[in-house]
C-alpha cells in the first residue's frame, strides 16, 4: 500500500485523480496548495507526489525545490504548459517526470506505477552485484545471457530483431544510428532500400518500452538523423 | 517556280545581256561612224551597186549596204538589254526555295568599297582605250574590215564598253539585293567606322558617368565649380582683368568654393542619414550639432522620423506579442477545465449503471472533449508558428531518413485506414538544413491529414527528389471526398477540404505546416488535380 499525495489547486482534478488512484489500490492524500503539500509530506509517509505547476502561493517548481531539500521521493509534475523549456526546467529542479494537461488518466497511472517501482524496488537493488552481461540504463535493463528486457523491473517481450536493435542502441547509448547503419549492423547485410523496415521495428520497440510512445523517454527519434538510446534522460539517477 | 528564282534563267540572262550589249554598242558605234562620214545623206555617197553617179572619196566599208538596218538592230538590242537589266534587278538576291532575298558572296563586300572598285574598273578601261569618245571612231577604220588592225581597235573598244556596262550591271544587282534585304546602309565601311566611333563615344560617356556617380558629393561640387570658374576665366580674361582684380577674383572664388564644400559635407550627412533610415536602421542619429538653418532643421526632422518609426515598430511588435501571449494564456487556461471534463467523462464511461442512451451521450461528450483538446493544441501551435515564436535550431538533416522515420510512425494508422505507402527515395542522402523536430511536426500534420482524408484502398506516395539546387519532398494521395476548393482556400486557417462532413480536425494542419516550413527557410506548396492531393516541400540542398 503506497501513499500518494495529489496537489492541485483545481479540486475537481484532485478528486478525479483520487478516484483513479484509489481504484488502483493506492492510498491518497490531497492538498490544494504548495504549503499544504509540504506540511502533509512532513507529517505522513508519502511515497509519491503528483504536483501541479501553476498554483497560487508557492508554485509546483518552488514546492519541488523545497521538497528536495529534505526528501528524494518521486515527484511527477502536472502542468498545462507543454513547452520543452518548461519540461527541462521542471526536471532539472528535481522532478522525476512530467505530464502535460489535459492528460490521459491511464498514462498518469502508468507513470505512477513506473516511478513507484523505481523508487521502491530498484532503489533497494543498488547494492546488488550486477552480472557483466547486464546493461542497465535509467531503469531499462537487458540481460544478454537470458535475452530478457525489463523496464523498471517489468518484463517486456521483444522479438529477436527488436532485441538486437535495442541491444545495439543501449551498448552505444547516446550515439545516433541512421536506419541504414542499424540495418547493416543488425541484419549484417548491406542496406539496399531495406531501411524502411528498421523504422517500423523501432516504432514497435517504442510501443512496448515506452509509456507514451508519442513522447519517448528512452528510445528517441533524432529526426532526419536516426535513432538513439537516451542516456541520463531523467532528472536524477 | 518563279523565273526570278531560277539560277539557270539568271545565268542565261546575263550571257544574253552581254551579247546584246556588245551588239548594241557595235551597231550604234558603226552607225554613228558612218553618219559622221556622211554616208546617209551626202549626195556624193551612193550605193555602189546602184552606181547612179556616185562620187566616193575612198572605198566603202563592208557594212555600207546595211547602213539602214544597223541602227535598227542596235536599237532592238538596246531595248533587249534594258529589259534584261530590269529582269536581273528583279532577280537579284533571289534563290530557289527562298521567299526572301539573301546575300551572295559579292553582297558581303561593303557597298562603298564596291562602288569605288567599280569606278576604278571603269577608269582603268577608259585609260586602256584612249579614244573613249565615240566620235573618235572614224568611218575610215571600218573601211579596212574588222580583221584589219583598225577594225580590231573598234572591236576592242566595243568590248571595253561592254565590260564597263557589265561592271555597272553587277553594281546595280548588288545594290538591288541590298535594298531588298533592307540592310543597304549596314554593310558599308562608312557605317562600320561611324558605329565604332559611336560605341567608343558611348563607352566613354558611360565611364564618365560612372566616375561622376561614384564621386563623393564634395568632389562633384569642386569639379563643377572649377569648370564654371574656368569658363568665366576664359571668357572674361581679355576684357577686364588686371593683376589686382585677378587676385580678388581668385580670393572670392576660393571662399565660395569653401562655403560650397561645407554645405556639401552637411548635405552628404543628411543624405547618409536618410539612406540609413530607408534601409531600416531606425536608431541612426543624424549629427546636427554643426549644421545651420534649414539643413539643421531637416536633420532634426529626419531624426524625429526615425524616432517615430521606431516607436511604431515597437508598438506593433508589442501588440503582436500581446496577441500571442493572449492566445497562449487562454489555451493554458482552457486546458485545466478540459482536464476535468476529460477525466470525468472517462469516469462516466466506466459507470456500470448507465443506460444505453446515457452511454451514447457520453460517447458524444468524449468525442467533442477530445476535439476541443486537439483544437486548443492546434490554435496554440498555429499562433506560435505564424508569429515565428518558435525556437528553430537548423542542422544538417537527411530528408530521406526523415521521410522514412515519419512514414514508419504512421505505418499503423495507414494500415487501419487501408492505405499502402510507397516511399521513393534516391540512393544515399539528401542533406538539407532544417530543424528535424519541427519538420516532424510538419509531417505529423500532413500524414495525419492523409490518414484522415485519403480514400480507402489507395496508395500514398512519399518521395524525395534532388532538383538542381533543391531537395523536394512530395506527398501524394487520393482524396476520399471531391476537393472542389482551391489550393489557396485550403491553406487558409480553419478551412477543411470536406466542408462539414467530418468533425475530426481543426482545419489548422496545413496552415501550421506551411508556417513551420517557412520558418525553416523552406517553401511549401500544395496542388490539387481532381482527387489527387499533392504537397510539395522545397529546401535548398546542402553539401555534407
Amino acid at each position: 500500500m503506497y501513499n500518494i499525495l495529489i496537489c492541485d489547486d483545481d479540486r475537481d482534478i484532485v478528486a478525479a485523480l483520487k478516484i483513479y488512484l484509489t481504484a488502483e489500490g493506492y492510498h491518497t492524500f490531497e492538498a490544494y496548495n504548495g504549503n499544504d503539500a509540504l506540511g502533509i509530506i512532513a507529517r505522513e509517509t508519502i511515497h509519491l507526489v503528483l504536483l501541479d505547476v501553476m498554483m497560487p502561493g508557492p508554485d509546483g517548481l518552488a514546492t519541488t525545490a523545497a521538497l528536495r531539500e529534505k526528501s528524494n521521493i518521486p515527484v511527477i509534475l502536472l502542468t498545462a504548459k507543454s513547452e520543452d523549456t518548461d519540461k527541462v526546467l521542471g526536471l532539472s529542479i528535481g522532478a522525476d517526470d512530467y505530464i502535460t494537461k489535459p492528460f490521459n488518466p491511464m498514462e498518469v497511472l502508468a507513470r505512477v506505477r513506473s516511478q513507484l517501482r523505481r523508487y521502491t524496488m530498484l532503489g533497494g537493488m543498488h547494492g546488488m552485484e550486477k552480472k557483466p552481461s547486464i546493461i542497465s540504463i535509467d531503469g531499462v535493463e537487458i540481460d544478454d545471457e537470458a535475452k530478457t528486457v525489463t523496464v523498471d523491473g517489468e518484463p517486456v517481450n521483444l522479438t529477436p530483431i527488436e532485441y538486437s536493435i535495442l541491444k545495439l542502441l543501449m551498448e552505444h547509448a547516446g550515439k545516433v544510428f541512421s536506419s541504414a547503419r542499424i540495418y547493416e549492423l543488425v541484419w549484417k547485410d548491406p542496406a539496399w532500400g531495406a531501411e524502411n523496415t528498421v523504422a517500423v521495428h523501432i516504432r514497435h520497440i517504442r510501443e512496448k518500452l515506452e509509456i507514451n510512445p508519442a513522447e519517448p523517454r528512452y528510445l528517441k527519434v533524432v529526426w532526419g538523423q536516426g535513432y538513439k538510446f537516451e542516456k541520463g534522460c531523467k532528472g536524477k539517477q | 517556280m518563279k523565273l526570278t528564282h531560277s539560277l539557270a534563267a539568271k545565268i542565261a540572262a546575263i550571257f544574253l545581256f552581254i551579247l546584246l550589249a556588245f551588239f548594241a554598242i557595235f551597231c550604234i558605234t558603226s552607225s554613228l561612224a558612218m553618219m559622221d562620214a556622211g554616208y546617209y545623206w551626202s549626195d556624193s555617197v551612193q550605193d555602189p551597186n546602184q552606181s547612179d553617179g556616185l562620187e566616193i572619196s575612198g572605198s566603202l566599208p563592208p557594212f555600207f549596204p546595211y547602213r539602214y538596218t544597223l541602227p535598227a538592230i542596235g536599237g532592238v538590242s538596246l531595248m533587249g538589254c534594258i529589259i534584261l537589266y530590269l529582269f536581273l534587278l528583279c532577280a537579284a538576291g533571289h534563290r530557289a526555295g527562298r521567299e526572301e532575298a539573301v546575300y551572295n558572296i559579292q553582297d558581303r563586300i561593303p557597298f562603298d568599297l564596291y562602288v569605288v572598285a567599280t569606278v576604278i574598273v571603269m577608269a582603268t578601261l577608259a585609260s586602256a582605250f584612249p579614244a573613249w569618245n565615240m566620235m573618235d571612231v572614224r568611218a575610215e577604220m571600218l573601211v579596212q574590215g574588222l580583221s584589219s588592225p583598225e577594225g580590231a581597235v573598234i572591236l576592242i573598244y566595243c568590248c571595253c564598253i561592254t565590260l564597263a556596262i557589265v561592271a555597272f550591271l553587277s553594281l546595280s544587282m548588288t545594290a538591288a539585293t541590298r535594298i531588298k534585304t533592307g540592310t543597304f546602309w549596314r554593310n558599308t565601311v562608312v557605317y562600320y567606322v561611324l558605329r565604332l566611333c559611336w560605341r567608343a563615344l558611348c563607352w566613354m560617356g558611360r565611364g564618365a558617368r560612372t566616375l561622376f556617380r561614384n564621386m563623393g558629393l564634395i568632389w562633384k561640387a569642386i569639379l563643377i565649380y572649377s569648370a564654371y570658374a574656368l569658363i568665366l576665366l576664359l571668357v572674361g580674361r581679355e576684357t577686364y582683368f588686371s593683376a589686382m582684380a585677378t587676385l580678388w577674383w581668385i580670393g572670392i572664388n576660393m571662399t565660395a568654393l569653401l562655403a560650397l564644400c561645407f554645405f556639401m559635407i552637411q548635405l552628404s550627412r543628411l543624405q547618409e542619414g536618410a539612406k540609413r533610415l530607408a534601409a531600416g536602421e531606425l536608431s541612426y542619429h543624424v549629427p546636427t550639432e554643426h549644421m545651420f538653418f534649414a539643413l539643421k532643421q531637416h536633420g532634426e526632422n529626419l531624426n524625429s522620423i526615425g524616432a517615430g518609426m521606431t516607436r511604431a515598430v515597437e508598438e506593433r511588435i508589442k501588440s503582436e506579442r500581446l496577441k500571442t501571449e493572449l492566445i497562449t494564456n487562454v489555451s493554458h487556461d482552457i486546458k485545466t477545465p478540459l482536464t476535468s471534463i476529460l477525466n470525468y467523462v472517462d469516469l462516466l464511461k466506466k459507470e456500470p449503471q448507465a443506460g444505453e442512451t446515457a452511454k451514447e451521450y457520453i460517447a458524444v461528450l468524449d468525442r467533442q472533449a477530445h476535439r476541443l483538446k486537439k483544437l486548443t493544441e492546434d490554435v496554440l501551435e498555429a499562433s506560435k508558428a505564424a508569429t515565428g515564436n518558435i525556437k528553430v535550431e537548423l542542422a544538417p538533416t537527411d530528408a530521406v531518413e526523415l521521410l522514412r522515420q515519419c512514414v514508419a510512425e504512421y505505418e499503423g494508422r495507414f494500415q487501419q485506414a487501408g492505405l499502402a505507402t510507397v516511399v521513393q527515395a534516391p540512393e544515399g542522402k539528401a542533406a538539407i538544413l532544417a530543424d528535424g523536430r519541427l519538420l516532424w511536426r510538419v509531417f505529423d500534420n500532413l500524414l495525419g491529414n492523409i490518414a484522415k482524408y485519403a480514400q480507402r484502398g489507395t496508395r500514398v506516395y512519399a518521395a524525395v527528389a534532388k532538383d538542381a539546387s533543391d531537395v523536394v519532398v512530395t506527398l501524394k494521395n487520393i482524396s476520399r471526398d471531391a476537393l472542389n476548393i482551391s489550393e489557396e482556400e485550403l491553406m487558409e486557417r480553419f478551412v477543411r477540404g470536406d466542408s462539414a462532413r467530418s468533425t475530426e480536425g481543426s482545419g489548422l494542419g496545413l496552415s501550421i505546416a506551411r508556417s513551420l516550413v517557412e520558418l525553416q527557410g523552406g517553401r511549401f506548396g500544395i496542388a490539387i488535380d481532381c482527387d489527387l492531393f499533392k504537397v510539395e516541400l522545397r529546401f535548398s540542398a546542402i553539401e555534407e
